[in-house]
């Protein structure tokens, strides 16, 4: 399960990927395309009312 | 003395014995096949490649092959068999079983082909070898999806075959059917055809199955060996690894095969590096970066501390992705960093 999504910057410049961490500490970075499951995964995690942070 | 025979159609006499030719020589014609020179639309039906390792508990497990469920627990894992056997031709080293340990009525081994155009309207045969080893499954079903991807048409099933049941002994299974037409469906990015052994029967079960082929026509012919390399580079468009072959991701105090970057520091994030994938890929993957001593995702190492840092990967496309190390780091110290790499279905 997803359990936080976060941006990406290369220093102010919001990136095409997201820093997706699961509930077992899996880190995934996930590009911003249609065809990647994992980018299908999180549209459907801010579907079901989650949302996409900033960075600490 | 040469003759010449003229006919539009040479059928098998005896039911599923096909025709035997005493050797051929195409001229001008062509063999079936699914358009890439090769008969088998399933990409590691040999079970050579498994490069997420040996065992899994849920998900992708040998390669293009995923273990898919409803909440039951069970195990994807490799088995081996014995040299010389001839239970299952073509001398395999390799076959999958599926251990399921709680009770699921959807506990299946499926196999997703890319773009959800193949086969539309064709009709197909699947073949493969299976059995279990102590506790049967009533029975399974094969069964098909037709996928039309993000934004596309409501998927699509068919039913290939049920209420097939197996025994502790190899057996050939063979099933064949007409996919419907694609035609009038919106389809999408990462559609797909997608093609499952299910067992619908909420119970615990096991079962092995081997050499799995997908194939135009309605007759299932031998099955088809392709070397290891040609095999492996087809698994790379949709997995690739900084890993050797046998080694899991995340695998603790692996340094063979790592990704050095001698730092420069020279700016806060700042020290970055690219890396180029062995195939290009389906779609821009999902990387995942590790530490090479602790195997921790996430991190990189940094050799002279022997501590983790953190790492992130940006610029993700088919070919290549980016890395940098988060912060400021000390330079001529070296990162090392594993990586895979997901484009699957």
């Amino acid at each position: 399960m997803i359990n936080t999504v976060t941006k990406v910057y290369n220093d102010t410049i919001e990136l095409d990927t997201l820093k997706v961490v699961y509930d077992d500490g899996i880190i995934l970075f996930v590009p911003k395309v249609e065809g990647n499951r994992h980018y299908q995964e999180v549209l459907q995690w801010v579907a079901d009312g989650n949302e996409i942070g900033e960075p600490e | 003395m040469s003759s010449e025979l003229k006919v539009d159609t040479i059928s098998e006499k005896t039911t599923a014995s096909g025709v035997t030719i005493d050797g051929v020589e195409l001229k001008d014609g062509s063999v079936k096949g699914n358009g890439t020179g090769r008969k088998n639309y399933i990409i590691n039906g040999n079970f050579d490649i498994w490069q997420r390792g040996t065992s899994v508990t849920g998900g992708y497990g040998p390669d293009r092959f995923v273990y898919q469920n409803s909440g039951s627990t069970g195990t994807f894992a490799q088995g081996s068999f014995t040299a010389g056997q001839t239970d299952v031709p073509n001398n395999p080293k390799y076959f999958a079983n599926l251990t399921i340990t709680g009770a699921d009525d959807e506990a299946n081994i499926a196999h997703r082909i890319e773009d959800v155009n193949t086969l539309s309207g064709e009709t197909a045969t699947i073949s493969f070898y299976a059995k279990h080893t102590t506790n049967a499954p009533t029975s399974f079903n094969i069964t098909s999806w037709q996928v039309f991807g993000s934004g596309g048409s409501t998927a699509v099933n068919t039913s290939i075959a049920t209420g097939q049941t197996t025994t502790t002994s190899w057996q050939k299974y063979t099933a064949t059917v007409t996919f419907p037409s694609v035609s009038g469906k919106t389809i999408g990015a990462g559609s797909y055809l997608e093609v499952l052994i299910l067992n619908p029967n909420n119970e615990t079960f096991d079962i092995q199955i081997a050499q799995v082929q997908l194939e135009k026509g309605s007759v299932a012919t031998d099955f088809e060996v392709k070397p290891i390399g040609e095999e492996l580079s087809l698994c790379q468009r949709y997995y690739a690894k900084s890993y050797n072959q046998a080694t899991s991701p995340g695998t603790a105090s692996t340094t063979v095969g790592a990704i050095n970057l001698v730092i420069s520091a020279t700016t806060s994030n700042g020290d970055r590096n690219t890396v180029f994938l062995p195939q290009t890929m389906r779609e821009a993957p999902t990387v995942t970066l590790y530490s090479t001593v602790t195997g921790t995702a996430g991190k990189s190492r940094i050799e002279q501390t022997g501590t983790d840092t953190d790492v992130t990967a940006y610029y993700i496309g088919e070919s290549n992705f980016n890395y940098y190390l988060n912060g400021t780091q000390t330079a001529t110290y070296t990162s090392q960093t594993h990586y895979q790499a997901d484009a699957e279905l």
